[in-house]
């Protein structure tokens, strides 16, 4: 009887199987922190309403050659959506733009766009990327406000990974415009010590909104700490 | 099957320290991957609070430091009771397949521990988020796949404060 090793064996098998089918896709990739890509500000919570790519802002991958902010396609599509009012980051005419990577994938080139033009090549010759990544570019003049679209072009499959940083380019010295705000939101609801919220209900104490982070009962706004539940929004009015 | 308290201050703190038996293959493999997971970035973690220019960077560091480390012992504790290995011979073959996951190993934080004090906080960040990304990805999987009810509640647990981490990591880089 050989039924002692085969059950094991198809453990192992159904195992692995599951990994490959839920980390698979994913697999994971990479995006510009910094200055902030419009995936980034969608994970951050700057810009609302951005669909799946809060879960994935690594994940804007598709064939090489595309000019919009998503790479084609229909998935993350809100990333081409002008009408967003994307938040500019204020810059001078150097910029180091940063990438989170999630996978080093083999690199043949980082190109950076701004309008049909391209501004800036890299080549890493096919080479896997280091854990860090961040590239000067010159804007060569541009003012006021651009958006620089960046294309991470892996060596070894058809696919690129897209994302589109929104820039306010001052003209070289002086104070830099400042970062657009949007307007204080609505106070909404205060907040009630004994009313249960759960992750991503939103109160407002003392002037503040508050976004719970989990399930809560009884914890004050503003005496949790950074990294507790409360998670301050901003001013309210 | 006594139902999981739900977290108080953070996903450290509330976990139970017992587990019901029942599981699958999955909760299995989620658990080993976590501690996997947790594993480079208690080194990475350690660099950041030793090296951060930022004090807000290096308060972080710490506060995470501390959370991974009691989410680690309590794992730890449920795959033992359950006389399960720590760690998976599948999932390092998996990682072998997928062609350089994990992003974040001993070469990688060593590279990091040479980078000059201008750039690291920004490269520290970057890799932390990047970390903290996959450990989203491994909470997806249990809360699809999944079957017991402790590990699927950390796995969601894991998923909502891991984006509010990296929500916050963002911030932080992009400021």
């Amino acid at each position: 009887m050989r039924r002692g090793i085969t059950l094991p064996l198809l453990t192992v098998a159904a195992i692995v199987a599951s990994l490959f089918v839920a980390i698979s896709p994913a697999q994971a990739h990479g995006y510009i922190s910094s200055p902030a890509s419009r995936q980034a500000m969608c994970a951050q919570g700057r810009v609302a309403n951005c669909g799946d790519i809060v879960y994935e802002p690594q994940s804007v991958e598709a064939p090489k050659g595309s000019m919009q902010c998503n790479g084609g396609g229909t998935r993350f599509a809100v990333l081409n959506d002008n009408s967003r009012n994307w938040p500019t980051t204020s810059v001078g005419q150097n910029v180091t733009f940063s990438w989170v990577l999630t996978a080093r994938h083999a690199t043949s080139t980082w190109e950076y766009f701004v309008g049909g033009t391209r501004i800036a090549v890299f080549d890493d010759g096919g080479r896997q990327p280091a854990a860090n990544v961040s590239h000067n570019v010159n804007l060569g003049g541009r003012t006021g406000r651009i958006t620089v679209l960046a294309r991470w072009n892996i060596a070894d499959t058809i696919n690129a990974f897209y994302a589109c940083v929104d820039l306010q380019v001052g003209g070289g010295g002086g104070n830099p415009p400042p970062t657009t705000q949007p307007p204080a939101p609505a106070c909404g609801n205060a907040w009630s010590a004994s009313a249960v919220y759960t992750a991503g209900a939103l109160v407002s104490h003392n002037g503040r909104r508050w976004q719970a982070q989990w399930w809560t009962q009884g914890e004050t706004p503003g005496t949790t700490g950074e990294w507790g539940v409360w998670r301050d929004q901003g001013a309210c009015g | 099957m006594a139902p999981v308290a739900p977290a108080a201050t953070s996903a450290a703190v509330a976990l139970p320290a017992t587990v019901d038996g029942a599981r699958n293959a999955t909760d299995v493999m989620f658990l080993q991957m976590v501690l996997a997971h947790h594993e480079p970035a208690a080194a990475l973690l350690e660099l950041g609070q030793s090296k951060a220019t930022r004090a807000d960077v290096r308060g972080l560091a710490g506060d995470l430091a501390t959370a991974l480390a009691a989410e680690t012992r309590t794992i730890t504790g449920w795959l033992e009771a359950w006389g399960e290995p720590l760690v998976s011979t599948a999932h390092a073959d998996a990682h072998a397949a997928h062609g350089g996951l994990p992003a974040l190993g001993d070469k990688e934080i060593a590279e990091l521990g040479r980078t000059g004090s201008a750039e690291f906080d920004t490269a520290f960040l970057n890799m932390l988020i990047g970390h903290q990304h996959g450990a989203v990805e491994l909470a997806r999987m249990e809360a699809t796949s999944g079957q017991n009810p402790q590990v699927k509640e950390l796995a969601k647990r894991t998923d909502e404060t891991t984006r509010a981490q990296i929500q916050q990591l963002l911030r932080m880089v992009a400021g």
